[in-house]
């Protein structure tokens, strides 16, 4: 495994559901190191490196300020309550589609420190109705298998409010091992790619002609953005967003239903629905691929949801751009990202850091 | 082959009652064969002797079935309209509005009772008009138990197509004569035993006792295969022309995977269009010759067929031939 | 070796059905040695033969099915995506985006492939697909995959075991190779002196489609008694109205209609007398078990049927309480030994 692989699976197996991002930024401040000029943690969790501008077009009394941001936060599930036999009752954390929880392994991190491995039991298919194989078992309706068998032995290794997240290794597979699986690749691809600007503008140092703010956020997955938090405090003049882009790029599906493809490269969005995106600072993104030789795509769907929003539209506006990688199957135990695409969204944040002509 | 097909569909042979097309068969295979008879089932069991001293000869089972699908009288209305009840898989919505025929010759017309939706046709919802002006006329005619199918035709389409029916399985037993014919002079080493099965479309059961009855060491059966090249059709990678369809899979069995790829490496060396078969939904005398006492290996060669059990089923007999060629050449291996 | 990594051992081989050869080397270097014998019969049923050094000894029948359900390459699709048919059983609620090994002229890995929730339309988001409109992402090519997994190559859940609580134990295909361990380890811990009858252990093929492989095996060992050893279901909460007995309640004997009764009376005494724990379970009709064909086999063999009972079957993760697999362990043990069922039904 190359040592960006090594990053990507070490942040995909790293435990962090919303609102419990611990884990994630423990990892992103170890492999971070001294490679930054600070490293703070703000009110609500979103950590944020700073790494300082220089040169001749470096305005020192009233520096500029550029925001990079990803999400540290996965997909996840909380337990709610104890049945008398044992099971638990659990409700997901993030948009989660039920229709890839059955027979799912689960890992909860308990409070009290201890790791309970669960199972999302599923009716044997002997026993299933002719309904139940056609449609999906909706989540309430779902229990974790603990081994528990009985309520007192269930509440005995978790507490209400405990949080787990897939349980699932990560793992590159297809030709030349080409492709990456593993749970949490949104976002933690953008992590890994923030991560790696970090190291490549630490060991060759350029004059930027602004102070550019890391900031890796919480809470992307409810819906109540940790980004918009962290661009009140850094007061961006400019923002880019690196993101994990659910993509369908299926045989039978129809091209503007693809959204983009893996292998296309890193993907630019025009729109989603939380925001239309600074036409000027995509354009640069583009020219910038175009010149560095950098594989891009342009996102053909408009529905995907994003921290991008919350970025644009803190305090007097944010010039915003959204950058991505393509990944299949978002939100599930097994998502799926090309390497290569991965690698050219890092390639085109850090071209733009260094060519930056805005 | 053309002229094998036209007369064997010009006889009926419904499940059970197969002995018109067994009597045919058995006059053209009894000069290409030793031994030739019928079992307590009716199946039709054909024996060539191998070339292999006693002792080391296998017996080698090659099976089609002779029956077809139809129906069976089950009472005649008092305005002498027939009520039928399906022998096999019947297609309601491809019977409706067609000729049928009797054993005795008694010709009628399968209708749906009028108003009902295609989806809706079935055997309570059809009768067979054969013009009686009441009951008494009907039953000179035609008494409860006797069967009918729909008329057998046969017609050319382009290159070696054929569309008529039933072609399921009376292009198997037509396989099964061309292989007999060309072991005719040349036979191979070891005991080749044809089988022409009955009953097989009401669940292989010809097949079955004729199997325990041969205990053969190995086994091939020959019948028709969906398709997945006809518009709509489900996702199947077989097609008419395709080559003799070497199954893999079908509803009712999984077949030897080393045979199939013996078969397969034969027809390669041997210049035979041939193509993989996995089918989505139906069985096969091959699952029957498989389960037979302690376990048979087994494989089979299937003619792909589109619009199986309609009254117009089309296939190549070019893939026919195909199979026939495979299976002479491994005898001879 | 404990019984638990047996378990895992055998469960994580490849055996989809029509495919147990496949597991042929690795099952002799792993049970072999309890055994004198090995043969593998026409259709792939793995017999193994533990003699008694009885003269006249009756001969014992223990089945278990070798097979395990799983999928089969069916067709291919640009930008290197299978088509897939099911063989046996396929639990389709588990497949999207799960996690599967395709066996074909080399391993390959593949994800279940499913649509983003937002981009369906809204009548389809809940909507579960058929097996054969799945696809299965490869990572290679869709000429790359004609070449690498042939049609029918046989695909299979991902192996992954792990355990919860109270000693349960969670992977694929427990069903039946789990009863295929507990059977070793129970026949491995008699001594040769010891056995009431010579041992014939069916590992039996196509269970999963069709009962084929007890039916024929049955037939080729003609054995004086059975025993028949399947998984069953073990009481989940979606279950409440059907009479499942909670896991850990040890082994669940069958008093089925084509159960013999008197065996499986005598099987019932032999646990209470050896204390072991069992669960009677009621079948008025099909057992759904090789137990359906081998009580038919032949002249008719008497048959009793013992089952392991475990969570989500035929999924890539059931459920089995290690405490019920010792018991069926223990029970096998006990059942080869057993002078008075020899006497019975020996000859």
């Amino acid at each position: 495994m190359t040592k960006g692989i090594e990053l990507i699976k070490r942040l995909s197996l790293a435990f962090g559901p919303s609102g419990w991002e611990d884990d994630v930024r423990a990892v992103i401040r170890e492999e971070i190191g001294k490679a930054a000029d600070s490293i703070t943690e703000d009110r609500v969790g979103n950590l944020i490196v700073r790494v300082k501008g220089r040169g001749l077009d470096y305005n020192a009394s009233k520096p500029a300020r550029m925001m990079i941001a990803a999400h540290m936060d996965e997909v996840g599930f909380m337990v709610k309550d104890v049945t008398d036999e044992g099971y638990l009752k659990f409700s997901p954390i993030g948009g989660m589609d039920p229709r890839v929880l059955c027979g799912r392994h689960v890992m909860i991190h308990t409070d009290k420190g201890t790791e309970v491995p669960a199972m999302i039991a599923t009716k044997a298919i002997h026993l299933q109705s002719a309904e139940d194989r056609a449609k999906a078992t909706p989540t309430k309706k779902m229990y974790f298998d603990i081994g528990a068998r009985t309520k007192e032995e269930g509440f005995k290794a978790v507490s209400v409010g405990d949080c787990g997240v897939f349980d699932s290794d990560f793992m590159t597979f297809g030709k030349d091992g080409a492709f990456l699986k593993g749970k949490a690749l949104d976002d933690r691809l953008g992590c890994a790619a923030l991560i790696e600007a970090i190291r490549d503008l630490h060991d060759s140092p350029c004059d930027l002609p602004f102070d550019v703010y890391f900031c890796f956020t919480c809470n992307e997955e409810i819906g109540i953005s940790g980004a918009g938090v962290a661009a009140f405090t850094v007061e961006p003049d400019m923002a880019l967003l690196v993101e994990a882009c659910a993509v369908n790029d299926l045989p039978g599906v129809p091209g503007a239903s693809r959204v983009a493809s893996l292998g296309g490269g890193c993907v630019l969005t025009l729109v989603d629905s939380t925001a239309l995106y600074d036409q000027s600072l995509t354009a640069f993104l583009r020219h910038t691929a175009e010149d560095q030789g950098v594989r891009y795509q342009i996102k053909q769907g408009t529905g995907d949801v994003t921290d991008g929003g919350f970025i644009q539209r803190s305090m007097a506006g944010v010039k915003t751009a959204l950058l991505s990688v393509p990944v299949r199957y978002t939100h599930s135990a097994a998502s799926v990202a090309r390497y290569a695409d991965y690698e050219s969204a890092r390639d085109l944040l850090i071209a733009a850091l260094r060519n930056w002509k805005a | 082959m053309l002229n094998l097909m036209k007369t064997l569909v010009s006889v009926r042979s419904i499940s059970g009652f197969e002995k018109a097309v067994s009597d045919k068969l058995m006059m053209t295979m009894a000069p290409l064969c030793d031994k030739v008879y019928n079992d307590a089932l009716g199946s039709l069991i054909c024996v060539k002797n191998g070339t292999a001293p006693d002792g080391e000869r296998k017996k080698i089972m090659l099976v089609a079935h002779m029956d077809e699908i139809g129906f069976m009288v089950t009472m005649v209305e008092d305005n002498g309209f027939i009520r039928v009840q399906p022998i096999g898989g019947i297609n309601f919505t491809a019977a409706a509005y067609t000729a049928v025929t009797f054993g005795n010759g008694t010709r009628g017309i399968l209708i749906p009772e009028l108003g009902t939706a295609p989806n809706d046709i079935n055997a309570s919802k059809v009768y067979i008009d054969i013009g009686a002006k009441d009951k008494k006329e009907a039953e000179k005619k035609v008494k409860i138990g006797d069967q009918c199918a729909l008329d057998g035709q046969l017609i050319r389409l382009c290159g070696k197509k054929i569309a008529g029916r039933p072609l399921d399985d009376r292009i198997g037993c037509a396989v099964l004569v061309d292989i007999a014919e060309k072991l005719k002079d040349t036979p191979c080493k070891d005991d080749v035993y044809f089988v022409f099965s009955t009953q097989e479309e009401v669940g292989m059961r010809g097949a079955r006792t004729a199997a325990f009855g041969i205990m053969p060491d190995l086994g091939i059966a020959y019948d028709v295969t969906g398709t997945g090249d006809a518009l709509g059709a489900g996702p199947m990678v077989c097609s008419v022309g395709g080559g003799a369809a070497i199954k893999l899979k079908d509803s009712s069995l999984i077949c030897d995977r080393d045979f199939a790829d013996e078969l397969a490496q034969i027809a390669k060396a041997n210049d035979i269009k041939y193509q993989f078969e996995i089918l989505l939904a139906g069985g096969t005398d091959t699952a029957a010759m498989q389960m037979t006492g302690a376990g048979i290996k087994v494989a089979a060669l299937s003619i792909p067929t589109r619009y199986i059990h309609s009254g117009t089923e089309l296939l190549d007999l070019a893939d026919a031939e195909a199979c026939a060629d495979l299976t002479v050449a491994w005898l001879n291996k | 070796m404990t019984l638990n990594e047996l378990i895992v051992k055998l469960c994580g081989m490849m055996t989809v059905s029509g495919n147990e050869r496949h597991a042929t080397r690795e099952l002799e270097a792993l049970i072999g040695p309890t055994f004198d014998e090995m043969k593998v019969d026409a259709v792939g049923n793995h017999l193994f033969l533990k003699k008694s050094s009885r003269k006249n000894a009756p001969k014992i029948l223990i089945d278990c099915h070798l097979d395990e359900i799983g999928m089969m390459v069916s067709g291919y699709e640009d930008g290197g995506f299978l088509r897939v048919v099911n063989v046996g059983g396929v639990d389709t609620r588990i497949l999207p985006a799960g996690e599967v090994v395709i066996y074909g002229k080399e391993t390959l890995y593949g994800v279940v492939a499913t649509s983003p929730t937002y981009l369906l339309p809204p009548d389809d988001t809940e909507k579960l697909k058929k097996i054969t409109e799945l696809l299965i992402d490869t990572g290679y090519s869709k000429e790359e995959l004609q070449e690498l997994a042939p049609l029918g190559t046989p695909v299979g859940f991902k192996p992954v075991y792990g355990k919860l609580m109270n000693g349960r134990i969670y992977g694929k295909a427990f069903d039946d190779k789990a009863c295929g361990a507990c059977a070793v380890w129970g026949i491995d811990a008699v001594p040769r002196s010891e056995l009431a009858g010579d041992v014939y252990f069916l590992f039996s093929t196509f269970e999963e489609t069709g009962m084929l492989g007890g039916r024929t095996g049955g037939f080729g060992v003609r054995p004086d008694y059975a025993l028949c050893m399947d998984v069953t279901h073990a009481a989940i909460p979606d279950t409440p109205d059907l009479t499942l007995s909670p896991m850990g309640s040890g082994i669940s004997i069958t008093t089925g209609v084509i159960c013999n009764r008197r065996l499986t009376r005598m099987s019932m005494d032999l646990c209470r007398n050896g204390k072991i724990p069992f669960i009677p379970e009621a079948a008025t009709g099909s057992t759904g078990t090789n137990t359906n064909v081998l009580n038919n086999c032949a002249e008719g063999i008497p048959t009793t049927l013992w089952s392991l009972p475990i969570k989500s079957m035929h999924s890539a993760a059931e459920v089995l309480a290690l405490e019920d697999a010792k018991a069926l362990a223990a029970g096998v043990s006990a059942f080869i030994r057993s002078k008075e069922i020899a006497e019975v039904f020996g000859k």
